[in-house]
């Protein structure tokens, strides 16, 4: 199948400072796709990238068979783009409802825009019961949910989000990725950038994950959650259990505490 | 970085003493030594109103107004009482410094337009008054003022007088710039960003604002001063509208943000002036001033200095091209607390706190200890009133109802600059790091509450405060190896990586030498390798004797690092009590950890 988004060779940065190194990705319609990395490896540089917020230094970025590279971000959100951003940005002192049909934006059709509203308040109810609520007054989970609904606006045949879990209680966590699934299920396209690799990889379909602005490993998602390096770097090592990384925290805080008794 | 600027200002002094010095040789005759001293004089002010646009970000346009008190008392005196010129430019200075400060509060409780509406009204008020005194001279003003003076030693040549205002203009550099680098410009560049972030460091937003709504008046005063002696008269025009358009515009073309800028702003509108007058087009002098105006704004944004500077940085390599070379944390960076209270005694004592916003109860009587040399976490699903409950403590928000006592003492009623004087420090939930200073100036600025420094002691740059800023940097080093940033005091602190910067906002906190940490979801956004090497961090924060209060939602963390967890849910308290007892209480299972994420992830 011939993929929507296709990243050959690209790389780019802030200033001088090189962040994505030649990075060659694609995304398959309908499928999630997940990319994980450490912090500063260019995780978001990429999102921004495909947007056409950051210029490209080189390398092409194609959604749908023609060339993305040079367009501007408006036109990239015209052709059918949503990125919801890092941290939500949403307009707080709006309410639910204007902030979703600023989504809808670069729409002109009145009874399409009115029919979208209607149908993400049915996937997200809580948002219906917000409407003329300021988006500020929502907790970290709902205003997750509204950045997610606001990109639906758009119609997008491609949504980039950027970190939904941050912030969010576990049981939040387990919420929003089960609507992302649900997204996928009903049609959608997504390609996801997570720390929190392992919710990430659980939903997706496929993985890549990107090292100081490089593509060191990809594949399925399930492989790549079995895989040792990876397991290592993001998945706080092969016994990545929740308990095991508790046990491990809490044995070096004893050490820490023994030994700066020692040392007074 | 200290290195870096310090060369710059060797090399702008060296350029102010070449120009400045090798002006008359080449303009010799009297007028064009006459657009020399105004260009000086227009310095002085442009300097002041640098430090008052650019640092205190009050946009007061009353600067003129200054002018005109200090050009009015040095004409009076000098006509009607045969005063000694200096003595009543320095009079005049004192006068105007005392008229500004008990204004500055007030006015400056304005924002934005209506400050330069308020400050506009200040400055037409002085108009009429200069007007309709009986000792100004009214619409005629006050002429026959004498040349300047130092003394009794009359300045007889206007090349004299030429060095002298540019004598003035040095020294009021000199004390804008030992400003910028001392606590208080830390301070101003601080609130500048975020006055709530400023306040967690002890920050106090009005004080430094009215400090320097005072030394700029009374550098405007100066400047007006040193005017009159020049034209030999003053009246009410003299400060009107056109003076004011070229002050403004002095500032925006040098730059706003430097201190230099003020003067190579004030030097080019006046050869600019005084280019175009040659031309004889005087509607055109006006339009093309503006013209250029915004033609500087919008391409050089930091004005003219700042581009030299930037220039200068691009030339030398001294920024960027590099990101920081992450050392590992040193745990011995830091000196175990040396008071840290008794282990085990309640630090920090919450008790039915109360918090409401509209018919939401954030923050429904809830009540807890922190025990002294603990880590107690709080936790609770999103919107149950954590962070709520955060900024209740750290004095963000006033409480309802309740009390807050830390070490004994109530707190709930204190800003949060004095809580944070009190030795409690934070880090914020979203990122708030100073984005303007660089790595080593953000962790500097948490040092701020055991800086003594006033503003006297800073303009002059008494050796002691030499020293205590050396000693500042030396901590706040200290505190970046600690964490293990040792690689990155010089990158601007927006150059850094997400898990980076919320490294260096720990190590601002630290740098405050808190007995009480707070520290609101700081694994947010961290992988799972970073997040690990972040509890060993917070470990060793503990390890120091500091008390950790903690919002996550990474249980791994939570259960891992915590003596004592406290559950919110609904803006009420649900359970509190060590990690095994809380895992297993069926209220905040239900609530928060939720049984199948939990227990698949485990």
């Amino acid at each position: 199948m011939k993929p929507l988004l296709e990243l050959q060779g690209v790389s780019s940065g802030y200033g001088r400072i090189r962040v994505l190194d030649k990075v060659t990705l694609d995304v398959k319609a309908g499928e999630i796709v997940a990319l994980i990395g450490a912090n500063g490896a260019g995780k978001s540089t990429l999102l921004n990238t495909v947007m056409g917020m950051i210029a490209l230094w080189a390398g092409d970025v194609r959604f749908d068979g023609r060339s993305i590279a040079r367009v501007s971000t408006a036109a990239i959100v015209g052709a059918g783009i949503a990125q919801v951003p890092e941290r939500r940005q949403l307009f707080g002192t709006m309410t639910v409802e204007e902030n979703l049909r600023l989504g809808a934006y670069t729409r002109n059709d009145r009874a399409g825009v009115a029919a979208s509203l209607e149908e993400q308040f049915g996937q997200f109810p809580i948002l219906g019961e917000r409407r003329t609520q300021s988006a500020q007054t929502l907790s970290g989970g709902e205003q997750q949910m509204l950045a997610i609904a606001r990109a639906m606006m758009s119609r997008p045949r491609l949504m980039l989000l950027d970190e939904p879990s941050l912030g969010l209680a576990p049981l939040m966590v387990a919420r929003i990725f089960q609507q992302i699934t649900s997204l996928r299920d009903a049609g959608g396209t997504i390609l996801v950038v997570e720390q929190n690799a392992r919710a990430a990889l659980d939903i997706a379909d496929r993985g890549y994950v990107l090292e100081n602005g490089k593509i060191t490993a990809e594949g399925e998602a399930a492989a790549l959650l079995d895989n040792a390096v990876v397991q290592d770097a993001y998945l706080g090592g092969s016994g990545g259990s929740v308990r095991g990384m508790e046990q491990r925290i809490r044995a070096r805080r004893r050490e820490i505490m023994a030994s700066m008794e020692r040392r007074s | 970085m200290r290195g870096l600027a310090a060369r710059k200002t060797t090399l702008a002094l060296i350029a102010f003493l070449v120009l400045v010095g090798g002006y008359p040789l080449l303009f010799r005759n009297s007028y064009e030594i006459g657009v020399g001293i105004t260009a000086g004089a227009l310095a002085i002010g442009a300097v002041g109103f640098v430090l008052l646009l650019g640092y205190a970000h009050q946009l007061a346009a009353g600067q003129p107004a200054f002018c005109m008190i200090g050009g009015y008392t040095s004409g009076i005196l000098c006509v009607k009482f045969g005063w000694d010129p200096m003595a009543t430019l320095l009079l005049g200075a004192l006068l105007s410094m005392a008229i500004a400060y008990p204004i500055a509060a007030p006015m400056l409780k304005l924002r934005g337009f209506v400050l330069v509406m308020g400050s506009l009204a200040f400055q037409l008020i002085l108009v009429v008054v200069a007007f309709e005194l009986p000792f100004t001279g009214g619409a005629m003003g006050t002429y026959g003022i004498p040349r300047f003076a130092i003394f009794g030693f009359t300045l007889q040549s206007d090349v004299a007088f030429y060095f002298v205002v540019w004598a003035f203009v040095l020294a009021t550099i000199a004390i804008g710039l030992n400003i910028d680098r001392s606590r208080i410009g830390r301070a101003l560049k601080a609130i500048a960003i975020s006055e709530m972030t400023a306040g967690s460091v002890g920050m106090n937003t009005v004080k430094h604002k009215v400090q320097m709504f005072v030394v700029s008046a009374g550098m405007a005063s100066v400047s007006g001063s040193l005017f009159v002696h020049f034209l030999r008269a003053v009246d009410p025009t003299v400060f009107g509208f056109v003076f004011s358009l070229n002050l403004v515009i002095a500032v925006i073309i040098g730059g706003l943000m430097s201190i230099w800028g003020g003067a190579v702003g004030a030097a080019i509108v006046t050869a600019l002036r005084e280019g175009l007058r040659g031309l004889s087009l005087p509607m055109w002098e006006t339009v093309i001033m503006g013209a250029l105006t915004a033609v500087v704004l919008i391409a050089f944004q930091r004005g003219f200095a700042g581009w030299i500077s930037d220039r200068f940085d691009r030339l030398t390599g001294a920024r960027g091209g590099k990101p920081p070379s992450v050392t590992e944390p040193q745990p011995t960076a830091l000196p175990r607390l040396a008071d840290a209270p008794q282990a085990g005694t309640p630090l920090l004592d919450v008790s039915s706190a109360k918090r409401s916003f509209g018919s939401l109860r954030a923050v429904d009587d809830v009540s807890f200890t922190v025990e002294a040399g603990s880590i107690t976490a709080l936790i609770g699903p999103n919107g149950a009133g954590k962070t709520t409950l955060l900024h209740l403590v750290g004095g963000y928000q006033p409480l309802d109802s309740g009390t807050i006592k830390f070490a004994g003492k109530p707190i709930e009623l204190l800003l949060p600059n004095r809580i944070a004087e009190l030795g409690i420090g934070r880090t914020f939930q979203n990122l708030q790091l100073f984005d303007n200073m660089t790595v080593l100036e953000n962790v500097m600025c948490g040092r701020y509450r055991l800086q003594t420094s006033g503003i006297l002691a800073i303009s002059a740059k008494l050796p002691r405060v030499r020293r205590d800023e050396n000693d500042v940097r030396r901590v706040a080093r200290d505190c970046l190896k600690f964490v293990g940033l040792q690689g990155a005091e010089n990158l601007m602190a927006n150059e850094l990586s997400f898990g980076h910067m919320r490294l260096v906002e720990i190590a601002r906190a630290l740098a405050l030498q808190p007995t009480l940490l707070l520290m609101d979801e700081p694994a947010s956004g961290l992988n799972d390798t970073e997040t690990e090497r972040l509890a060993e961090l917070i470990a060793q924060i503990a390890a120091l004797g500091i008390t950790v209060l903690l919002v996550e939602h990474d249980m791994r963390v939570v259960m891992g690092l915590a003596d004592k967890v406290v559950v919110m849910h609904h803006g009420k308290k649900i359970a509190d009590g060590p990690p095994d007892r809380i895992r297993a209480e069926p209220a905040v299972v239900a609530a928060y950890l939720g049984t199948e994420a939990y227990e698949t992830a485990a």
